[in-house]
Order: structure tokens, then sequence, then C-alpha cells
């Protein structure tokens, strides 16, 4: 729920609402009547300021501009020289918007508003930080808001009274094309209503005058003669015009309808479009400032929160790390306790029985002897010749075995020849089996071939 | 200046926060490198650990002995013949000579292979201080013969490589 603060002030009292806005429906949370020098404890650390100013000079006008003229910046600096030809010792703070009516092939005509820079933010100072204004604008302009949001005439003319000022507005398609700031000098209070009457009597006929084409269908009063019945009587009678009272019952809560007359400036600053704003360079400057100030802020917060995301990976990792360092530090300590490391000497005696032993047991046919130890686990051999002849063997083998029972020598056979089988794929032998079944003997050979001695492998330590 | 106050706290942590991270990454590179030589040195000391163990086991019963002189060496090979020359009939094939790191002794054997327990002997029978090879034999239903031959080593070999103990395990 948004919260904000609208601010009109008139004749050094400023009238201040403070209003929550839910779902575009707005409700007044605090109505307040200040002093102008009051002002300024009031606002102050308060967010979200919508002003509306008095202004004593005023100037609006239509200009030509060149079509050559084209960019934003030089149809300002353009204007605001044309203007500044007329106010010379003035500070000037335009506003202009195109008239679509009223070009022609050479030139774009554009309605300015003027007012004194300096004048306006001397009534802005009461806001300590400028950044806190939301819209700024002068009391015209908020009525015209205020006017366009409640009516739905197009064109109309529309008339604020408070005190002795009186600010009419003439309206055509939802743009002011004439404005008048009247201030009555009266002696009495009925002469100053006459005096208001007359004055507004007058100006309706000079804007009917002066704007024959347009249908003024609506007078829309608000402020002190909206609670009034003799100036609208007045009115009638001398103008052929339609009087409605301003209220804005259908979108603000908790006002009621006396009451909101007082705060009409105040609720028309809400609404105030940006080309009807009114902002000096340094009030620009530093929201501006405090926008860049903002992206960078988020930019920073973001970058921020990116750089911790990637410290705590870093840090966990690093944790992580240390851990595993730790561990692998105690099965070093544990391993590097745990091993014995042996004198040079002694290491220098194994070395030499190592390179002895490669030198002279590397011709002893140990491989050979493991491979056919499965046979004789079976029987043992009725001849066994062996030689080593250049470190290749030379053997020959006879296995003869008598048994009692035919099936002994089956499973026997069976045996025997799978094992030597398995023995045949390993060493490069000749075998010769033979099985005498009347006598129940078995008999087998096995031998290195006769041109290849069986190559004895090299032991590996 | 509030925000100006936390955007210069926040360029400042950042700031930290960068210089912090590089220091991490410096850190973690040191560890992993220290990590790597651990596992390398734990791994060697493994395999110190199981050579030394090897060693143990298979080298060092069977260490040799260099005699003091070749004639040292000569009875060695001598007194191996004479302890068991009557039990496996010992006759000498070829009397002492020599290689360049060793001295060699041929002897012929032969005995009746029915006694079981005389054959495992002879089998396992071992020359401490150098080695024991059957150069050949014949085993039939009576009698096993054959010769073998006796190498006492004599002199050092030549070391190969200058690599020591201290190369492998970490200081």
């Amino acid at each position: 729920m948004a919260k904000f603060y609208s601010i009109a002030i008139m004749h050094d009292y400023a009238f201040v609402l403070c209003i929550e806005e839910k779902n575009k429906k707005f409700t007044i949370v605090e109505t307040e009547e200040l002093d102008f020098i009051e002002l300024q404890k009031y606002v102050k650390n308060k967010k979200q300021l919508f002003i509306t100013i008095e202004q004593k000079f005023e100037y609006s006008t239509n200009l030509a501009v060149p079509l050559a003229i084209a960019k934003s910046n030089n149809i300002n600096n353009y204007l605001f020289y044309k203007i500044k030809e007329l106010y010379p010792n003035t500070d000037l703070l335009l506003n202009f918007k195109k008239i679509s009516k009223q070009n022609d092939e050479e030139n774009i005509t554009y309605n300015v508003e003027a007012i004194d820079e300096k004048a306006y933010l001397e009534a802005l100072s009461f806001v300590n930080d400028f950044s806190n204004i939301k819209s700024a604008t002068t009391n015209k302009f908020a009525l015209l808001s205020l006017a366009n949001r409640c009516l739905d005439s197009n064109s109309y003319i529309c008339v604020y009274t408070y005190a002795n000022t009186v600010l009419i507005l003439a309206v055509e398609d939802k743009e002011m094309i004439f404005s008048r700031l009247i201030t009555i000098d009266a002696v009495t209070p009925e002469s100053m209503q006459m005096d208001i009457a007359e004055n507004i009597t007058q100006t309706i006929s000079y804007v009917n005058n002066q704007f024959r084409e347009i249908d003024f269908q609506l007078l829309a009063i608000s402020g002190s003669i909206a609670l009034d019945d003799v100036v609208p009587q007045h009115i009638m009678m001398f103008s052929d015009i339609n009087i409605s009272i301003l209220y804005p019952n259908t979108f603000i809560k908790n006002l009621d309808a006396e009451e909101s007359q007082k705060y009409i400036l105040a609720l028309g600053s809400m609404f105030v479009e940006k080309n009807n704003q009114f902002f000096p360079k340094i009030i620009k400057g530093i929201k501006q400032f405090n926008l860049i100030t903002t992206v960078v802020l988020f930019f920073t917060l973001f970058s921020l929160l990116g750089m911790a995301y990637f410290s705590f990976n870093e840090s966990n990792r690093y944790n992580d790390l240390v851990d595993k360092n730790e561990m692998l530090q105690q099965r070093y300590l544990y391993e590097s306790s745990h091993t014995k490391m042996l004198p040079e000497k002694e290491l220098e005696n194994y070395e030499y029985t190592i390179d002895l032993t490669n030198k002279y047991l590397d011709k002893v046919p140990t491989d050979m002897l493991i491979a056919i130890k499965p046979l004789m686990i079976l029987d043992k051999p009725s001849l066994f010749k062996y030689k080593v002849d250049a470190g290749k063997v030379i053997f020959e083998m006879e296995f003869e075995k008598k048994f009692t029972e035919l099936v002994a020598l089956y499973k026997f056979e069976k045996e025997f020849n799978k094992k030597l089988e398995e023995i045949t794929k390993k060493t490069d032998i000749e075998k010769t089996t033979t099985v005498d079944y009347k006598q129940l003997i078995y008999r087998a050979q096995i031998k290195t071939k006769k041109n290849e001695k069986l190559n004895s492998r090299k032991r590996r330590r | 200046m509030i925000k100006i106050i936390l955007i210069i706290a926040n360029v400042i942590l950042m700031l930290f926060l960068y210089f912090l991270n590089q220091w991490y990454e410096n850190e973690d590179s040191k560890i992993i490198a220290i990590n790597k030589k651990y596992i390398t040195n734990t791994r060697k000391l493994k395999e110190i650990e199981q050579i030394d163990k090897w060693l143990a086991e298979k080298v060092k019963p069977n260490l040799v002995q260099i005699p003091s002189n070749s004639e040292v060496a000569d009875l060695h090979l001598i007194h191996f013949f004479d302890k068991y020359a009557n039990n496996y009939n010992f006759s000498v094939e070829k009397f002492i000579y020599n290689d360049e790191y060793a001295r060699f002794l041929n002897i012929k054997f032969s005995f009746s292979r029915k006694n079981y327990t005389k054959l495992v002997n002879f089998m396992k029978l071992q020359y401490k201080g150098g080695y024991k090879i059957i150069d050949h034999f014949k085993l039939d239903k009576n009698i096993l013969e054959g010769e073998l031959i006796v190498i006492q080593p004599f002199l050092l070999p030549k070391k190969k490589k200058e690599e020591t103990i201290n190369d492998v395990v970490p200081q």
C-alpha cells in the first residue's frame, strides 16, 4: 500500500493530505492545514511529495517554431530565448507542448508555460531533500488535472476560489487554452461575492468571445465558491452555461464533500501529468542523481551478493581442501612412521644379492618345473631326465601306472590327460599317451620338441 | 547520503571479497599442490613398505656373504662338498674356477631315489651365502644322478645407479 503526501500552497498556507493508494483507490489518512513556516518541519523525512504552488508570475503563450528545429533541446532553447526577450531579468522555467491544430507547412506551434524559477524554487524551499518530490507544479495545472479526472466534458470552464483569489481555466479537449488568476480587493464580504461573480461572468464572456468555435458545455466550480449559493446564482443569471461542482467523490475515500473543496488543489496535484510539471534543473539533477545512485546501489548490492556467493563457495572449497590436506597429512605421517627406512649399507647388500641372483639364477628353469608339478602330484615319474643347456631346458619324463580296477584307470586317464592338455597349452612340448586296457596300465611320455628347446623364462623380481 | 555510504560500503565489501577470493584461489592452488605431493609421497612410502617386506621375506634369508679373499671363498665351496659328499656320493666334476664376480665348483651326485626323505632333503639343500644350481639330472626307477654347480660370490659388482632411499622419501 503506497502512502504519499499532496501539498497545495496558497497565500502562505499549506493544505496537506496524507493519502494511501490501493488498487487505484485513494483513502485520505490525514488532513493538515499548516502555516508555510510549519511545513518544513512537517515534511521532514517524508517521501513521495506531490506539490502545487501558487505562482504570481505565470506566462502562457503560443509560439511557432520552424520545422527545421527538430530536437527537443533545440526547441526548448528556441522557446526559452523567445520568452527571455520579453522577460530578460527573470530566470525562466519552461514547460511546452505541441498544439496540433495550429501547425502549418513551415512551423509547429507550441503552447509554452513559463514561471519564475527563482520564486518557484523559493516556494519549494520547505523541502529539505528535493529527491523526495514526486511531482511539482503550479495551482492551475493541479486544478486542470483534477477537473480532467472528474469531468466527462471535453470543453469546459473551471473556476476555483480561495479567499480573495479566483483561478479560472478554459479547457478544450482536456488541454488548457486559457487561464486567469484574479485577486479581488473588496472591503466587505458582500462586495467580495459580487466582485467574484462579476469577474467570473466577465471572464466567461471573454472566453466565449475569444473562442467562438468552442462550445463550453460546463462551468465547474470548486473551492469556497462551491460552498456558496450567492455567487453561482449570480453567474447563472448572467451566463447561459450549466454549473457543476467539482467533487472527487468517486475515487477519494474518507473526505466529506465540504472539506474536499478546501483540498481541491492538493487533490489535483496527485494527477498532474509529466508535461504539466515544473522541475528546475537543480531538482532534475538531484532526482537523476538519486535515480543513478539507486541503480548503482542495486547494482553494487547484486554484485556484492554474487561475490558473497562465490566467496561462500570458495570458502567451502578451501575448507574441503584443508580437511583433505589434514587427512592426507595424517595418512602420510602414519605411513612415514610405519615405514622403516633401511640404512644405505643394508640396501646395498640387498641390491648386491638381487643383482647376483638375477645373474646366476636367471638360467634356472623354475617356471617349467612349476608347470609340470600337477603331473608329478598325480604320479611319480618312472623316468625324469633334465638338462640346462645355455639357459635352455631339455627334459624328458615318463609315467607308468598300473591299476587293478578299470574305473580307477578310467578316472586317472581323464584327470592326467586334462592336466597334460593344460600344460601343453602353456608350454611347447611333445606328448605321447598310451593305455593298455588288457593289463590296466597307463603310460605317458612328455619331452621337449626335438628342434625346439623350451625356453626358460626370466625370473622377475 | 545514505545511498552513497551504502554504495561505498558495498564497493569496499566487494573489493574485500575480491581479494578474499583471490587469496582463496592462491591458497587452494598451494593446498592442491601439497595434497598431490602427500598422495605421491604416501604412495611411495607404501611402495617402500612393500619393498621392505619383500626384502625381509624373500631376500634377507638369502643374503650373500662376501668372503674376505679368494681362499676363504674356495674353502666355503670345499666345506660344502665335504659336508654332503657321503650323503649324496659327491665327486668333483670340475674343480674351482671363476668368472667376474664368483667362484664355481661342479659336483657330480648320485643316490637311490627309494629313500624319499633323502631325496627331499637334497632338493631342499641350500648353499648358504651363495647359490646351488642343478645343471642336469636323470631320475629313473632306482637312482637319481646328475651334476650341480655351487657358486660362491666373491667380488662386489659395480653399482649401476646412484639413486638412494632419500630420493623417494619426502623430506
